[in-house]
């Protein structure tokens, strides 16, 4: 009997080690599973950091979807001047101001257009000093300028022949004007800066506040 | 074994939910964000303008023999066109998004050069005994009424006023879009416009 009891006590005995054992296997099991999870879900965290760490790529991307999106790269400008015709082209003084020197005056109205060519955009990111500048490049003038009607400021008796004379001398007039208008460029420029400017200073806040944007 | 497995499930649950919040609980939470304050400047016209200008005659023996006078002078500016963010509503409802956004208007007072009315500037007729000359107060007066015409224009300008009020959506747009923290599939946004 006393053997018996004796081999009872070392079976139980031997199942609790196993449960034991078998309980420690679960834990390392579960503790292992955690570390495996830990490290894939802070893997894909440092993934999705060093995407948006890549602030140079990632400005860029913005900036060619807003620039699309937004119509930035073209801008309609009215321009309406006053144009003077001689009535001697070999004696003739356009600086004059005496409406009364010339064949006829008249104010044109019209809109020449602008672009930008965002290909030339260039992004600098100081990572010391948190900052990113975004280079815009200058506008330039876009074809022909397009006249949209003109009105006679003097000479009511000219023939109806004389207005096409007229419009071309508009389309010149309006044509040089603004080739040699100094506030034209920066204005047509400054107006994409604008709006890119509204759009980062949001951007940056969610990007990671302790960045600036600056748009030159 | 089942049992680790679904452990496994509800910690990954919590690492991409946040701590068990609603993906779109988060969406409304992180929208929030945006600042809706103040005005947000979509465009800036620049204009190159013809200005008419009417002197009239005076009055008084230094007068004498005035007519009135046309004046002609070209003048550029720039004007500015936004909305006001405070006037934006932004709605979020399970995974549709609703905002509306106002109609837009100028922004400031146009911003006229006044160099370009300078006396020497005006076209003229220059005939006539008492020719009544162009003085400091005719070229205020034009500015002043340069700066008008010109806001009065841009304020009529439907085209331009449109091309603001879609560049703010876009703005909008593109703000929601990186602050939501979920993909841009997972929800829809659904635009309201002021006409």
């Amino acid at each position: 009997m006393e053997v018996d009891n004796n081999e009872e006590k070392l079976e139980k005995k031997e199942k609790e080690k196993k449960e034991k054992k078998n309980s420690l296997k679960s834990f390392k099991r579960i503790g292992l599973l955690l570390i495996i999870l830990i490290l894939v879900v802070f893997g894909i965290k440092m993934i999705i950091l060093n995407k948006d760490g890549d602030v140079k790529n990632h400005v860029k991307t913005i900036l060619d979807r807003v620039v699309q999106k937004s119509e930035l790269e073209t801008v309609t400008i009215t321009y309406n001047v006053i144009a003077k015709k001689c009535k001697d082209e070999n004696n003739c003084d356009k600086s004059s101001n005496n409406i009364k020197d010339f064949k006829y005056v008249v104010s044109c109205q019209g809109t020449i257009t602008a672009g930008i060519d965002f290909d030339k955009v260039k992004v600098e990111v100081d990572e010391s000093k948190k900052n990113i500048i975004i280079h815009i490049p200058e506008a330039s003038i876009k074809g022909d300028p397009n006249i949209l009607s003109i009105n006679f400021l003097n000479g009511n008796e000219l023939s109806a022949s004389e207005l096409t004379n007229a419009r071309n001398l508009c389309q010149e007039t309006t044509k040089e004007r603004s080739q040699a208008d100094g506030k034209l460029i920066p204005a047509a420029t400054e107006q994409a800066k604008i709006v890119l400017e509204g759009f980062y200073k949001q951007w940056i806040k969610a990007f990671d506040s302790s960045y600036t944007v600056e748009i030159r | 074994m089942k049992k680790i497995l679904l452990l496994v499930v509800f910690v990954t649950g919590l690492f991409l939910t946040g701590c068990g919040k609603n993906q779109y609980q988060l969406l409304a939470e992180n929208v929030k964000q945006i600042e809706l304050t103040g005005n947000l400047v979509t465009y800036q016209a620049y204009y190159h303008n013809v200005i008419e200008y009417e002197k009239k005659a005076g009055s008084g023996i230094t007068h004498l023999l005035e007519e009135d006078r046309k004046l002609f002078a070209e003048y550029t500016g720039t004007i500015r066109y936004g909305i006001n963010l405070s006037n934006v509503k932004i709605e979020v409802k399970g995974n549709e998004i609703n905002v509306f956004v106002p109609k837009a208007k100028i922004i400031g007072e146009p911003n006229v050069d006044k160099d370009d009315f300078d006396a020497n500037n005006f076209i003229e007729s220059k005939e006539g005994i008492n020719k009544n000359p162009i003085t400091a107060d005719d070229s205020a007066k034009a500015f002043d009424e340069a700066q008008k015409n010109m806001k009065e224009a841009a304020a009529k300008d439907e085209e331009l006023l449109a091309i603001a009020q879609m560049r703010a959506k876009v703005l909008l747009e593109e703000n929601i879009n990186q602050l939501s923290g979920l993909n841009p599939k997972s929800y829809t946004i659904n635009w309201e416009y002021e006409q």
